[in-house]
């Protein structure tokens, strides 16, 4: 067998079994199937070797993710929230056809030459900082890191957005060992409700996300079968990492570094934030590191091939994570692009973020450059409170943490409280304002 | 949204107490001719009072370039319509 197409014989093996629960919809190997052949036959009548697919449902995204290997058709995912940019997105990788929620299949009026080889899947990064990118990925290398024929069965949350690198890791890792992905419903006690309800084993989520989850009140008692917490996609500090392992004691806990760009990378289970500072010489599965200009940077047969629309073959992967060797670790500091400009001195927001969630009573922390005519940009923290809190005495603890914890620029000059973080489309922190 | 002056002065003396209360230094007496070039309040306390007039108002009169003021109501007068 071809390894790409272990996902459909892995579909075909499984029969009827539940891959996906979505809100009330359950999804089995079966419908995914029948799905992709709805699909296909759809395409047949067009000459086409990419196709988007324009839909955030798990079972269109796992019945696209069939195509590659079985169509020899490149598939671009599209979450919906990126849906004004589909023209965009048509030209860049000459597709002719598009496939819409409930696996509905439209034609595109573009003509081009498509220059994709027909055996990829394309992502799109999350745009935040500009205009989302289409990143091309082999099938293969989605497949990489991933593990499967553990003895007992596994639940999965699926708390990313199912278009994105991260959700379908989760999908495929379930759906290739035929285990069940729950979608993680809005609202975090519901999340809770749900994960005892269908006795999730598996959380993959970002550091914000179990935060705000721990706030609403998850623990070991809470999620009683969890048997994997899984960080990514933001940094796992070590004030998250040592909560999470007090409440979830009987719980794996561990970090992975991964981007639509670099791929699922590395891996680190012993409880401590940042990497061995060994892996730097020796390396670590298959990955290269370099740092430059305090930024990591990375080669691996798991990242992507490149950008769609640009010849260029990467080789090392500049991630814009900035890092800081501190005795056998390299810690993760900050994104480059999140620095803010304080009157001509750069200051990293995740900085001041750590140090306001030092004070007991904050759940979490998000601060942000605000443009200011008079000093570049000003700093903004929001605030999300512990319930039950006085707003103003935990304002004053704030600042008199912080006060000694920064430098007079780093201190934020406007503080509001806000009732939760607000993420992203990616599922990290984003400022509400 | 704000326009009279005097909403700008209260909001901008409110602001300047908090700001005070967030330093945990003793509060002063502000008021419309006090100056803001002196005393607990610094630079980068100016620098975010300004965005946040900015927010409430919705002008922004250092769009064409730097506008001297000094005192509470100067800054006031800037974002009065």
């Amino acid at each position: 067998m071809h390894p790409d197409q272990r996902l459909t014989e892995a579909l075909r093996r499984a029969g009827d079994r539940p891959i996906v629960l979505s809100g009330t919809r359950k999804h089995t190997s079966a419908t995914i199937l029948a799905r992709f052949e709805q699909i296909a036959q759809a395409l047949n009548d067009r000459s086409t070797s990419c196709v988007l697919c324009v839909s955030d449902e798990p079972e269109d995204i796992l019945a696209c993710l069939c195509l590659p290997s079985e169509r020899v058709a490149s598939v671009l995912f599209v979450p919906d929230y990126l849906r004004q940019e589909i023209p965009a997105f048509v030209e860049v990788v000459g597709a002719r056809a598009i496939v819409l929620p409930g696996g509905l299949v439209n034609s595109t009026n573009h003509s081009g030459v498509t220059r994709d080889p027909g055996d990829e899947v394309l992502l799109v990064t999350s745009g935040t900082t500009g205009k989302p990118k289409v990143v091309r990925h082999k099938l293969r290398s989605l497949f990489a890191r991933i593990r499967i024929g553990t003895p007992d069965q596994r639940v999965w949350l699926l708390t990313y957005l199912p278009s994105s690198f991260a959700g379908i890791q989760v999908l495929l890792t379930a759906a290739l060992a035929g285990e069940l992905a729950v979608q993680a419903p809005r609202g975090y006690p519901e999340t809770l409700a749900l994960s005892a309800e269908q006795r999730v084993t598996h959380l993959s989520c970002t550091p914000t996300f179990l935060r705000a989850l721990i706030a609403a009140g998850a623990r070991d008692s809470m999620m009683p079968c969890i048997r994997q917490i899984t960080l990514g996609g933001e940094i796992a500090d070590q004030r998250t990492l040592t909560t999470a392992r007090e409440l979830f004691p009987r719980t794996r806990i561990s970090h992975i570094y991964a981007a639509t760009e670099t791929g699922a990378l590395f891996s680190v289970s012993d409880g401590r934030e940042g990497f061995p500072k060994s892996w730097l010489q020796q390396g670590m599965e298959g990955v290269r590191f370099k740092v430059l200009d305090e930024t990591l940077h990375v080669q691996s047969s798991r990242a992507m091939v490149g950008y769609a629309g640009c010849e260029r073959v990467t080789d090392w992967i500049d991630t814009g994570d900035l890092v800081r060797v501190e005795g056998d670790r390299v810690l993760f500091v900050g994104r480059r692009d999140r620095r803010i400009n304080v009157g001509g001195t750069k200051i990293l927001p995740e900085d001041v973020e750590r140090a306001i969630m030092e004070v007991p009573g904050v759940v979490d922390a998000v601060v942000t450059g605000v443009p200011s005519p008079l000093s570049g940009e000003a700093v903004l923290a929001e605030v999300v409170p512990a319930n039950g809190m006085d707003a103003e005495e935990l304002r004053q603890r704030i600042f008199a943490h912080i006060r000694s914890r920064l430098a007079n620029h780093q201190v934020p000059r406007i503080l509001r409280f806000a009732p939760g973080v607000t993420l992203s489309p990616a599922g990290k922190k984003a400022a509400s304002i | 949204m704000m326009n009279s002056r005097q909403e700008l002065v209260n909001f901008i003396i409110q602001r300047l107490l908090q700001i005070e209360r967030d330093k945990g230094v003793q509060s002063s007496v502000f008021g419309e001719n006090t100056s803001l070039m002196n005393g607990s309040v610094d630079s980068l306390d100016l620098a975010a009072l300004v965005v946040e007039l900015q927010q409430a108002t919705n002008r922004d009169p250092f769009r064409n370039g730097l506008v001297a003021f000094d005192s509470v109501g100067d800054l006031a007068g800037l974002y009065a319509s």
